[in-house]
């Protein structure tokens, strides 16, 4: 079972420790981790901005 | 930015009788995975559709799948017949329905799920078993992945 959920990409270890927690825990370190998630997903699209930008400034000098 | 544990918190202090269902419901059981969403089994009687409007009012909720997004606060009519609502508001989006694909409705979830402590409350979360059932129903491939890690955390509770 272990090998078969790190073959789908899953750290059974994670699953474990978070199996150790209570569930107001679980939710709060969710919470956490959709914060930085969020902030990747925001600082990616920033970046994708500037990379956009780029060719058009390219071309005006 | 999205707080899904403070939407929580509200319905838990509401006077709303609910089911935590969704990718939530799976992180409380212990999913690693991350949801976007709070997904809530409730039953939306015209008095329950009245008290989410308290609930999330200060929260500029609109209906996030209609392309005028609507306001919540003012649709539906008060007197609407209603199956689901999906909202987006300033602490993130929240789904309420009637019924769940491949288990049932809100009688059938509730009489199953289990209660956890929550924020100071007891709060049901769809049980492990309804869970599965309904992220196989779906069939999507990101509902068969969650369904495949809360199969093993099943499992992992069963041996222990």
């Amino acid at each position: 079972m272990t090998k078969d959920l790190e073959q789908a990409g899953f750290d059974a270890s994670l699953i474990d420790a978070n199996l150790r927690l209570d569930p107001e825990t679980r939710a709060l370190r969710h919470q956490g981790a959709l914060d930085l998630l969020t902030a990747l997903s925001a600082l990616g699209n920033e970046n994708r901005g500037e990379s956009e930008r780029t060719p058009a400034a390219t071309v005006r000098r | 930015m999205a707080n899904l544990n403070e939407l929580l918190r509200r319905l838990c202090d509401a006077d709303i009788d609910f089911v935590v269902v969704g990718g939530f419901a799976a992180v409380l059981h212990g999913s690693t995975l991350v949801t976007r969403d709070l997904d809530v089994c409730t039953v939306l009687t015209p008095a329950n559709v009245e008290k989410l409007r308290g609930v999330f009012g200060d929260l500029s909720p609109i209906h996030r799948m209609t392309p005028q997004r609507l306001s919540f606060l003012t649709n539906p009519d008060p007197e609407a017949r209603i199956q689901n609502l999906y909202l987006e508001t300033d602490a993130g989006a929240v789904d309420f329905m009637t019924s769940i694909t491949g288990v049932g409705d809100f009688s059938r979830i509730r009489a199953q799920a289990v209660e956890v402590e929550l924020f100071g409350h007891r709060c049901r979360v769809m049980s492990l078993a309804d869970l599965i059932a309904a992220k196989l129903a779906l069939g999507r491939d990101k509902d068969l992945l969650v369904a495949r890690e809360l199969q093993a955390i099943a499992e992992r509770l069963k041996n222990r």
